[in-house]
């Protein structure tokens, strides 16, 4: 039984992230009462022209940018004609062959590895209105507020050969466009709907199988899922020698599986034409240059500089750079002198924990502050301070994680917070023998097993100091004291 | 002073009032009901108007160059306060909720705003028999058409019922029936003046502009109505010059008027055709310098036209699908049947000829040959009339091949009926301004219109040479 | 190339156009003459225009984007006053399935 693989490109829709609507001033929203966001252009009306969104141009300049595009400097809307209740004027004001970019490639990463997908377009189009109907309603309800949302599409070469590659290549075209702004991203609201293609082919033939089209895939998730069934469905129709229908279908999550929408009884004919209402769209170099020096950073580009300046595993700069407000965190306390490594790992671990429970807040401030529960604000500097106790061997890791959380109670800093609460470290030598003595004295019988070589009891040893000062016995002075108490002979 | 400038003059300075010119207007449309010339007319709707602007006089206010003066608008002019229905049983009743541009300003320079016009339908129509209220009637022999597709409009002027109406021209819209009817019809440069509220028939070659009886109303009504709306990305932002201007002290001397004899031939009425030449003669014994020039493209004005027009036609109506606004058709089963019983039964016969023959045109596998084809055509057409205006200030041919014919005459025979358009088509594909003016009658007191075109932009060359034209007649004789 | 009676049908299809509500004269008719008429704009392949520029607008435009505030709307009231079928919320139409394309 020969062997298949599978081809796959991803057309993806995303909403930019304007005030109004792409073709007219109407306002763009979502979950407003139906109809609310609607006048004579978004319905059709007679006599009604449409104008072009110069923030929706712009932010499709960035996205290009973002994503190495050749930007079109002339580009022509054209109309494309169907019958759909949704479509109001029985056309799609979209772009067809002179869209404003050619080319350009999404970077993501697969396992760790850095990869790259090519794109063959970016074009500017409206989006519909909603259809919509409850049950085995026989009527449809029209709400036209969607209707000429500004959306971006987003064309891939048919590069990506699996469902992971897909999922890997959706989300980090989804961090970008969020982290460039060009898109709000949230995908329960339909912020970037993705449509694939997918087809197999025998190993090592060049032509391309029957493609079939899943559209609708909002999640992650339902991408891989639905393209895994996809290709299971496909190959087991070609090695069957059964005819692969050229289909367009939809994912059903409740039954794991993909169905037909429809046929797909030759291409329709959308009868595309110029824009007669539109002249064409000539781009300003000044918008570009614009567009170009207000580009952040790139996530694939931080990803890359974290690894490189901050000697970072892959991991750690993935997960830097997909939390917000957690690089230039680093960055700045590294300006102020921190420890790059330090700084990561409270990142990370402490507070990305309490991030994804809610429990702390990162906040858009100068300061880069962090917003605890109750409302109190600590700047990203106190944090240095803290991370500096611990490097001056004044805090172990497990008290500076106490003297942090009560920083975010309060608001204070955290020399303030350790005095306060009595949590400095217990370092001095002199001190931590005296300890070392008493527990020795009072666990006899342990100190003769361990004597006798039992030395796993150093686990308890060490459990019982810590116990005795109230965990405040520096660790790292506490093993080679104990070591040397335990090893002398008894006297 | 004109007609327009007289009557607002009057209001303004109170020696009359709008409501009066209103009561006036509309006694006059009572008489002269039988014409069929409005779609739309609400007594009360124009009285509220008219005093309006009176209370504003009395008030010590200046409505504005247009004050108290009624303007008829076209019935594919959406206004919030009366129904568009472009003729046509889809539009049935619509009532739209925003203000034309055209209607706007006219509203901002104290205009009354008189009624809506008969129409062919959608403007599809040389005639005015393409109705679905009836055709309007020609003013002085109710046998013969008005024209069309600004059918009712230029009637009510014709009539005399109103001083001034909107027109729109597509391919001679305005110009065809202003010649039928007797008065002056300009489409100013495509981009000249907003479309927007205006039912769109054909994007790149729609204009909107006045049908009067004189060139001062109509220039007049041009510069309220004239200059850029952001609204509308197809209007230009040059500044909008002075048409009145140009027609103070016209003169013909030094002006280069070319002629195509070549078009005063064979098709053409031969009374219209000897009006056209005496025309051009006196013009030359007035100091004008007549200039022989070629209109190669003329005969494909029409093919070029119908190509694309149908095109962008078939393309904006797709809008009219019973489900958005407009009227649903009884006795539909399922979308499917809402779609096509509203649009079969809801358009008329030339409607559905143009939507067919555009989406025909626009199909995969006869763009290429058809459509895309055409656009190119256009191109030539556009430089051979660079190439004429290089040689010449103005342009004058016939503004129809024949006067006003009798209802039923052509209406039979699709083709015959576009090529009614000949003369008129060319300026349109080339985005020209073009004005009709009255010629004098043929001998069934038909009027005959003669045509003036002037290069993109030059409004001021035109007026200035239509100017010159009614001065050489008059000198030569006596005509308006 | 010319139009034959298949294609005005399909043609006639593909505009929601349906021959059969009217009259079979009246379909008649009107296929016939949409043969003459696509037969007459034949007239234009006399012309050649390789190397031509394609005409959209018969004079230079510039397009403006626009950079206006969103402009308050007319609401739901006004904007359903005009359609054949609402609820007072939505446009009502016969349900949709599988046509063309939906979405979301």
């Amino acid at each position: 039984m020969s062997a298949y693989e599978a081809v796959i490109g991803l057309e993806v829709h995303a909403q930019l992230k304007t005030q109004a609507k792409m073709f007219s001033d109407a306002p763009v929203g979502f979950g407003a009462a139906p109809n609310s966001l609607v006048h004579e252009v978004c319905a059709g009306h007679p006599g009604s022209l449409p104008t072009v969104n110069g923030q929706a141009v712009r932010l499709a300049i960035r996205a290009g940018l973002a994503l190495s595009c050749a930007l079109q400097r002339v580009s022509v809307f054209s109309r494309k004609h169907y019958f759909y209740p949704d479509l109001p004027k029985g056309y799609q004001i979209s772009q067809y062959d002179m869209p404003i970019c050619w080319g350009g490639v999404v970077a993501y990463e697969l396992d760790g590895e850095p990869r790259a997908c090519d794109l063959t377009r970016i074009h500017l189009e409206e989006d519909s209105g909603k259809s919509a109907h409850t049950g085995e309603e026989s009527t449809s309800h029209i709400d036209l507020n969607r209707a000429g949302t500004p959306l971006i599409e987003i064309v891939s070469e048919p590069s990506l050969r699996s469902p992971e590659e897909a999922a890997a290549y959706f989300k980090a075209l989804h961090q970008l466009l969020v982290c460039v702004g060009v898109t709000e991203g949230v995908l329960a609201e339909g912020h970037m709907r993705c449509d694939a293609n997918v087809s197999v082919r025998p190993v090592g033939q060049e032509a391309f199988g029957t493609k079939v089209e899943i559209k609708n895939l909002n999640s992650f998730k339902f991408l891989k899922d639905a393209l895994a069934f996809e290709i299971r469905r496909q190959t087991a129709c070609a090695q069957a020698g059964e005819v692969i229908e050229q289909e367009t279908r939809l994912w059903d999550d409740t039954t794991k599986q993909t169905f037909v929408l429809r046929k797909k009884e030759g291409a329709a004919d959308y009868r595309y034409f110029p824009e007669p209402d539109l002249p064409p769209l000539v781009l300003d170099d000044a918008w570009i240059e614009a567009e170009r020096a207000a580009l952040p950073e790139l996530p694939h580009e931080t990803r890359a500089r974290l690894q490189s300046a901050y000697a970072l595993s892959p991991y750690d700069a993935a997960v830097l750079t997909a939390n917000e407000g957690f690089v230039p965190r680093l960055d700045h306390a590294v300006a102020m002198g921190a420890n790059p490594k330090a700084i990561v790992n409270w990142l990370t671990g402490p507070i990305a924990g309490a991030a994804n429970a809610g429990e702390v807040a990162l906040c858009g401030d100068a300061a880069l502050s962090f917003e605890g529960a109750q409302g109190a604000r600590v700047p990203l500097g106190a944090l240095v301070d803290l991370q500096q106790l611990v490097d001056q061997g004044r805090l172990s890791h497990n008290l500076a994680r106490q003297v942090w959380a009560k920083m975010l109670e309060t608001g204070d800093g955290a020399a303030q917070v350790m005095e306060r609460e009595g949590l400095e470290q217990v370092a001095d030598t002199g001190a931590l023998a005296r300890l070392v003595d008493e527990v020795i004295a009072a666990n006899p019988n342990q100190v003769a097993a361990y004597r006798k070589g039992k030395t796993a009891l150093m686990g308890f040893f060490l459990g019982q100091v810590m116990k005795a000062s109230q965990g405040k016995a520096d660790p790292k002075q506490l093993q080679p004291l104990l070591e040397a108490a335990l090893s002398a002979e008894p006297h | 002073m004109a007609e327009l400038q007289a009557l607002a003059h009057a209001v303004r300075s109170g020696a009359t009032s709008a409501l009066h010119v209103a009561d006036q207007a509309l006694e006059r449309a009572a008489e002269r009901r039988a014409l069929n010339a409005f779609d739309q007319l609400d007594d009360a709707l124009v009285r509220a108007q008219a005093a309006a602007i009176d209370e504003r006089v009395s008030r010590g206010e200046d409505p504005g160059p247009l004050a108290g003066v009624p303007v008829a608008l076209k019935a594919n002019m959406v206004t919030p306060d009366l129904p568009t229905t472009c003729s046509s049983r889809i539009l049935q009743g619509y009532e739209g909720f925003y203000d034309a541009t055209v209607a706007a300003r006219l509203r901002a320079a104290g205009a009354i705003l008189f009624g809506k016009t008969a129409m062919d339908e959608f403007a599809m129509g040389s005639s005015g028999e393409h109705a679905s209220g009836g055709p309007a009637l020609h003013p002085t022999d109710p046998t013969r058409v008005p024209g069309g597709s600004s059918s009712g409009s230029a009637s009510a002027v014709g009539a005399g019922i109103v001083p001034a109406a909107l027109g729109s021209d597509t391919g001679g819209s305005i110009r065809l029936p202003a010649a039928f009817c007797g008065v002056v019809g300009f489409k100013p440069t495509y981009g000249r003046v907003s479309r927007r509220g205006l039912v769109a028939f054909a994007s790149s070659f729609d204009q909107i502009g006045p049908l009067t009886r004189s060139l001062e109303d109509a220039a007049l009504i041009y510069e309220v109505i004239a200059g850029r709306d952001p609204l509308d990305a197809t209007t230009v932002s040059l500044p909008v010059t002075s048409a009145l201007q140009a027609l103070d002290g016209a003169s013909p001397r030094g002006l280069r008027v070319g002629v195509d004899a070549s078009l005063l031939g064979e098709g053409l009425q031969p009374e219209i055709r000897t009006s056209l030449e005496r025309a051009a003669h006196q013009l030359g014994t007035s100091g004008a310098e007549i200039v022989p020039i070629s209109l190669k493209m003329a005969r494909y004005a029409v093919a070029t036209y119908y190509v694309l027009t149908s095109a962008e036609a078939s393309s904006n109506l797709s809008r009219f699908d019973g489900v958005h606004f407009g009227v649903r058709a009884a006795g539909a089963e399922g979308l499917e049947q809402v779609y096509t019983r509203s649009r079969t039964l809801g358009f008329g016969p030339e409607v559905r000829r143009r939507i067919l023959l555009g989406t025909f045109v626009l199909s995969a596998g006869s763009y290429d040959a058809y459509y895309a084809h055409a656009q190119k055509v256009r191109t030539l057409f556009c430089r051979e009339f660079e190439q004429v205006f290089q040689a010449c200030d103005v342009v004058l041919l016939p503004t129809t091949p024949t006067t006003a014919f009798r209802l039923g005459n052509q209406v039979r025979d699709p083709l015959a009926m576009y090529l009614q358009d000949a003369y008129t088509i060319p300026a349109s594909l080339a985005g020209l301004p073009a004005l009709s003016m009255p010629l004098g009658v043929d001998e069934a007191g038909l009027p005959i219109g003669a045509q003036l075109l002037a290069a993109p932009f030059a409004e001021t060359t035109l007026f200035r040479a239509a100017g010159a034209l009614r001065s050489a007649l008059a000198g030569a004789g006596g005509l308006p | 190339m010319s139009i034959d009676r298949d294609t005005v049908y399909h043609t006639a299809r593909l505009a929601r156009i349906d021959l059969e509500l009217l009259p079979a004269a009246e379909a008649e008719t009107l296929a016939a003459q949409m043969e003459s008429i696509v037969a007459y704009v034949e007239l234009l392949r006399e012309l050649p225009t390789e190397g031509v520029e394609p005409t959209v607008h018969p004079i230079p435009l510039t397009l403006v984007p626009r950079d206006a505030a969103a402009r308050e709307t007319p609401g739901a009231a006004a904007v359903l006053a005009s359609a054949p079928a609402h609820d007072g919320a939505t446009f009502l139409v016969p349900r949709v399935v599988g046509q063309e394309d939906s979405d979301g």
